[in-house]
């Protein structure tokens, strides 16, 4: 809600006097009513500013005017022709130059009177909308040539932009916001239409009422149908309003300060009034009205043609204002447009009415609307401040525009109005919430002077909130409160006694920063990646037929949650390798989602099992490019392969071995290029994927060569042991080569394990060091050389390493036809 | 004396020997088969005995001092090629250590690893809860019930086709988890610490709104806990967080349906950007007594303080990084001045 000061401080005249608006914002926000910004306003009039008149000739053609020749600073002269005045030499005025905008709206131009150019005029006190009346050219006394006269004159005001919680409702008009800084500084609110009144009318002031006009008939009655949703309802007719009545200048201000739209001269004051005291008021063009009115819900089927000219299709719990014919306003939202007043309106139904939070919450947005109305129903409005309302906007209508107003008329159930129930709080319990001490008397002042009813009755205080106050119904609110008031700066910030118990981390279980510290140790740079993704992403790249889907997603490109880190990682690389960079390595820890089911696990364990099954943290990793950014040396000009990043997906693993066996229908990955990585560790066997992406996403996202992933289960990456003590050979190991030949498909792996399993005992490492196809190596066919070593609990003889050899051999030409390389 | 000669002779030409082979030579004419010295010894016997016994020594004296010099030519020749063979070998140290160049920490990562470590010291554990939860958790477990106006507060992702699921909005529906997963084990008396840190989700994207961000939950429920606690956990943690730096906090009143009394957390500095203004950072309170029940716990026995600071924001501000949305693009240049 955005405030005039001028008109806040118009309720708190001694503020307006004592206190700068900065430094009253300060003091709402630290009472909870934010000001977010202080801004200055639109001034009254702009371009005006002190001109001294250093030379008076008399006009050529006109006897009446002048020409006086003034000063406006930085050097210049200003010509103005003017009426013939008392105007002396060496005065100092208001020069309105040319640009300057009056506060009757007048744009001053350069013009020519009787033959003689004018650059501006000299205002008078009237024209500047200070002085009562037409007086001539004002003198002015003080003041620097050049400067600007609003500001001279002490014109200048200012916007307070509040950001107002939801709880505090009461602040949402001139009159609440007034009543926190008069609570705040302890000085009197004073109502614009006079008197302060007394005792509880402090907070609350009364209003006089407009005098009825006998002869105007209100010609209906109202029924409460739904008296908890609308248990007072208040209204008059107004006749003989002027037609296209202009709205006051004073009054268009303060609203467009507010950011209100004007409209109509009817609903511009409604608007005021509901700025001014917080009520919502609407007003139907009274002929359009038929019959009697009942506030009630609406019916299936029926509909209203809203304000803003769209058709609403009403539900049935939506509470409408409805005449012999229908619905003619959604109550607390907005009204009609058939039943609205428009240009040539003369006589108006005015209402003001309390319709219930639990009426209005959430119907505008159901509507698609945003309605100032609704906004303060939904989050309360004072149920005693109808009448005021109402009195107050008639005065209003009355003064500027003429007209009579009817009688009030007022439908009421008393006992469906909201009830201030008392809450009572200990002052030693209140200390105790707070950690510091709370005397009952302190207590009772400090909420006195919000308008609350304290009764001490020794260590309690017996509490009756406000009428306003909505946000005030258990103990703890009242701690806040007094704490509010108090300055929370008044609470000591204290360390309590931390109590520790010592629990060791899990050995079976590294923290996720090991993981992340590992990868960075291998050259990965950490990403955060999007968690809703393209679609296409999902159906296409990792064939995921029912990804989990947004209802309303922020963009058609992230409407679907993704199942898995790797398209937001490719994505992330490519967009990286736009920026003329040789090589790029990524890593995510982050979720991925498999399902939307709700979990109702409570236990610890229980709940993560769920987590892990439906929402499941993953590692994934990318790289693309040379092995290094910027080497100088041979290696690092090679391009990162497959090997490279599954030997980064080990290290990751280390000390346990993963197995890898192909996969070919991932559609990520090339068909050829890809593995399922599985671990022979713990219950899972697959934790997850590695391989090349498939060139036709790598085409797609311009990265060549296709960058290399994996993906695991970050639950896996973080899984450990407890190193256990094994007893080892001091025996000096014997290494032999063997080189064989075998059929490309079979796989090194599999050579490698069988070569352990024949080996027998004595076969302490086989791995492969050389793997070739080409030149001397059939068609078909690659040799594979093995490394093996040999070590046992004495030194072995040649003759047991070589029949160890020989075994292997044999049990390799066996299973793979491999057979030795000449 | 013929002797003195030999060692004299030695010494000259040893000293200007160039290298290890010519060395080798040289010996050979003192003390080789045919040498000098070895002549010499051999010519011994035939001198009588008195001579020979005094010849003998003499040669024998001139042998050792010959053998000696032999061995300083020899060190002082393989110095010298040792050092000539160093400098041949000289590497170019400023040339680049080959190697990948390390991997950096994302700042949001890492700031949530510095929030986690924080908290561990403070006696905290860290607990994860869904990141597509249910209404229930996310909104009226926390005091928000359907058309609440705290819920237009959260602009919500909802989940198609799942009636209730949505995008978490805040990281307090495991406040909710929380308790109810402790109550379940170690009964609503007993003291409860967690921080829970993760993703959020609102539907909102602009200069200073990110779709998704992080938050980091804090809970204490306990017998004793007061706001006096709440203030003084808080700004030793931001004291800590922001360690190095001259920082001032203030807690302002505000509004959560979940907590009462309510606060946000401003954060001020004395140097840098933003010197001077308040900074909000966090929203926190002490655990509204509904809540407490919803999480299992007895609230009459019990008062707990919550808070919830916006990772993103401080990172932003630990990093003086000027711009949220640098943290979701993955740029290997912003990323690279975090290794």
């Amino acid at each position: 809600m955005r405030v005039l000061w001028s008109w806040l401080t118009e309720w708190v005249p001694e503020v307006g006097r004592g206190f700068s608006a900065k430094e009253i914002a300060e003091r709402l926000t630290m009472a909870g009513v934010e000001v977010e910004e202080v801004e200055e306003a639109e001034p009254l009039f702009s371009g005006v500013v002190v001109g001294e008149v250093v030379r008076i000739e008399p006009h050529p053609c006109s006897e009446r005017l002048r020409v006086y020749e003034v000063t406006s600073g930085e050097g210049k002269r200003v010509r103005v022709v003017g009426e013939g005045d008392r105007v002396e030499v060496g005065w100092r005025v208001p020069l309105a130059r040319v640009g300057a905008l009056l506060p009757d709206g007048t744009a001053v131009r350069e013009h020519e009177r009787e033959g003689v150019r004018s650059e501006g005029l000299l205002c008078s006190a009237y024209m500047l909308g200070v002085g009562e009346r037409e007086e001539g050219v004002m003198r002015l006394l003080k003041g620097e040539v050049g400067e600007a006269v609003h500001r001279l004159l002490g014109l200048e005001d200012w916007v307070l932009e509040l950001k107002l919680t939801p709880n505090r409702a009461d602040c949402l008009s001139v009159l609440g916001v007034a009543r926190e800084v008069a609570a705040l500084l302890r000085v009197p609110l004073v109502a614009p239409w006079g008197g302060s009144g007394d005792g509880r009318r402090r907070f609350s002031p009364t209003i006089p009422e407009v005098p009825a006009c006998e002869e105007v008939a209100v010609g209906r009655t109202v029924r409460l149908r739904e008296p908890t949703a609308c248990p007072r309802y208040l209204g008059r007719m107004i006749e003989g309003i002027a037609p296209r009545m202009s709205t006051p200048a004073w009054m268009r201000r303060r609203l467009q300060a507010a950011g209100v739209r004007l409209v109509h001269f009817v609903v511009d004051v409604t608007n005021y009034v509901m700025l001014e005291l917080g009520q919502p008021l609407h007003a139907f063009d009274a002929t359009t009205l038929r019959g009697d009115l009942q506030v009630r819900w609406a019916k299936t089927g029926e509909s209203l043609r809203l304000l803003t000219g769209e058709e609403a299709q009403l539900e049935e719990r939506t509470l409408v204002i409805a005449d012999e014919e229908g619905p003619v306003a959604i109550a607390g939202v907005m009204g009609g447009a058939d039943s609205g007043v428009r240009e040539e309106t003369s006589t108006v139904f005015l209402e003001s009415a309390f319709f219930a939070p639990e009426a209005v919450a959430g119907r505008a947005r159901r509507y698609g609307l945003h309605s100032e109305a609704a906004h303060r129903f939904e989050r309360g409005v004072d149920p005693e401040g109808c009448q005021r309302a109402l009195e107050r906007a008639t005065a209003l209508i009355v003064a500027q525009a003429g007209g009579r107003a009817s009688r009030v008329i007022q439908a009421e159930v008393k006992e469906a109005l909201p009830q201030r129930k008392a809450v009572v709080a200990d002052v030693k319990w209140m200390a105790a919430c707070l950690g510091t001490e709370v005397s009952a008397e302190e207590g009772a002042e400090l909420l006195a002077r919000e308008g609350f009813e304290v009764q001490v009755e020794g260590e309690q205080l017996r509490v009756t909130p406000p009428s306003w106050r909505f946000d005030v119904t258990i103990a703890e609110d009242l701690v806040e409160e007094v704490a509010r008031l108090r300055g929370y700066d008044r609470v000591p910030a204290q360390l309590p006694a931390i109590r520790v118990s010592l629990r060791a981390e899990q050995p079976e279980e590294r923290s996720y920063q090991a993981v992340r510290s590992a990868l960075r140790q291998r050259g990965y740079h950490e990403g955060v990646t999007f968690a809703f993704v393209s679609e296409e992403w999902e159906r296409v790249w990792l064939g995921n037929r029912a990804p989990v889907r947004l209802a309303n997603p922020i963009a058609a490109h992230l409407a679907v949650m993704r199942s898995s880190l790797l398209p937001g990682l490719a994505a992330a690389i490519a967009e990286n390798a736009r920026h003329q960079v040789r090589s790029v390595r990524l890593f995510e820890i982050g979720r991925v989602f498999w399902g939307a089911e709700p979990i109702t696990e409570v236990r610890r364990e229980e709940l993560a099992a769920a987590l892990e099954r439906l929402q499941p943290w993953r590692v994934a990793a990318g790289a693309w490019g040379r092995v290094e950014e910027e080497g100088w040396g041979p290696e690092g000009q090679r391009t990162i392969d497959f090997y490279d990043v599954k030997g980064d997906l080990e290290a990751l693993f280390t000390p346990f071995p993963l197995e890898f066996t192909p996969l070919s229908d991932h559609p990520f990955f090339h068909p050829g290029r890809a593995a399922i990585v599985r671990w022979t560790k713990g219950e899972e066997r697959s934790i997850g994927v590695i391989g090349e992406l498939h060139p036709q996403w790598a085409r797609a996202l311009e990265l060549s060569p296709p960058p290399i992933f994996f993906e695991v289960s970050l639950r896996a990456a973080l899984r450990r042991e407890r190193p256990l003590f094994r007893p080892f050979s001091r025996q000096p190991s014997v290494e032999r080569d063997v080189a064989v030949v075998v059929p490309k498909e079979v796989a090194a792996g599999e050579l490698v394990a069988e070569a352990r399993r024949a080996g027998g005992t004595l076969l302490v490492g086989a791995w492969v060091f050389d793997c070739y196809q080409g030149r001397g190596i059939p068609e078909g066919m690659k040799s594979v050389a093995l490394r093996l070593r040999w070590q046992g609990e004495r030194s072995l003889t040649d003759e047991e390493v070589t029949a160890g050899v020989d075994r292997v051999v044999a049990a390799l030409g066996e299973s793979f036809g491999a057979r030795l390389r000449g | 004396m013929e002797c003195e000669r030999w060692v004299e002779e030695a010494a000259r030409l040893f000293a200007s020997a160039r290298s290890l082979p010519e060395i080798e030579d040289l010996k050979a004419r003192f003390l080789g088969r045919h040498g000098v010295v070895t002549e010499a010894l051999r010519g011994l016997s035939e001198l009588p005995l008195e001579e020979r016994r005094a010849q003998g020594a003499r040669i024998n004296a001139a042998k050792r001092e010959i053998e000696e010099l032999l061995q300083g030519a020899r060190r002082r020749l393989q110095e010298e090629a040792l050092t000539k063979a160093l400098a041949a070998e000289v590497v170019d140290v400023t040339l680049p250590g080959r190697r990948r160049g390390g991997g950096a920490a994302h700042p949001v990562m890492e700031t949530i690893a510095r929030v986690e470590a924080i908290f561990r010291a403070l006696g905290f554990e860290v607990a994860d809860g869904p990141e597509i939860e249910d209404d229930w958790h996310n909104f009226t477990a926390l005091n928000t019930p359907a058309d609440h106006p705290a819920r237009s507060m959260h602009d919500t992702f909802y989940v198609a086709d799942s009636e209730g699921m949505v995008l978490r909005t805040h990281t307090s529906p495991v406040q909710i988890r929380a308790m109810r997963a402790h109550v379940a084990v170690g009964g609503n008396e007993t003291e409860l610490r967690v921080v829970a840190p993760g993703r959020v989700y609102r539907v909102d994207s602009d200069a200073t709104h990110s779709p998704m961000f992080h938050q980091v939950e804090g809970l204490w429920v306990g017998r004793e806990v007061s706001f006096a606690h709440l203030k003084g956990v808080v700004t030793a943690f931001l004291t800590a967080f922001f360690a190095g730096e001259e920082v001032r906090v203030r807690f302002r009143p505000s509004f959560f349906p979940f907590t009462e009394p309510s606060a946000e957390i401003d954060v001020q500095f004395t140097e840098g950007e933003s010197a001077g203004r308040w900074l909000e950072v966090a929203g926190c309170g002490m655990v509204h007594p509904q809540v407490l029940a919803n999480g299992g716990f007895d609230p009459a026995r019990v008062r707990g303080f919550a808070f919830g600071f916006g990772v993103d924001r401080l990172a932003m501000l630990r990093y003086r990084v000027s711009d949220l949305r640098l943290f979701f693009e993955n740029d290997v240049r912003f990323l690279t001045q975090f290794e």
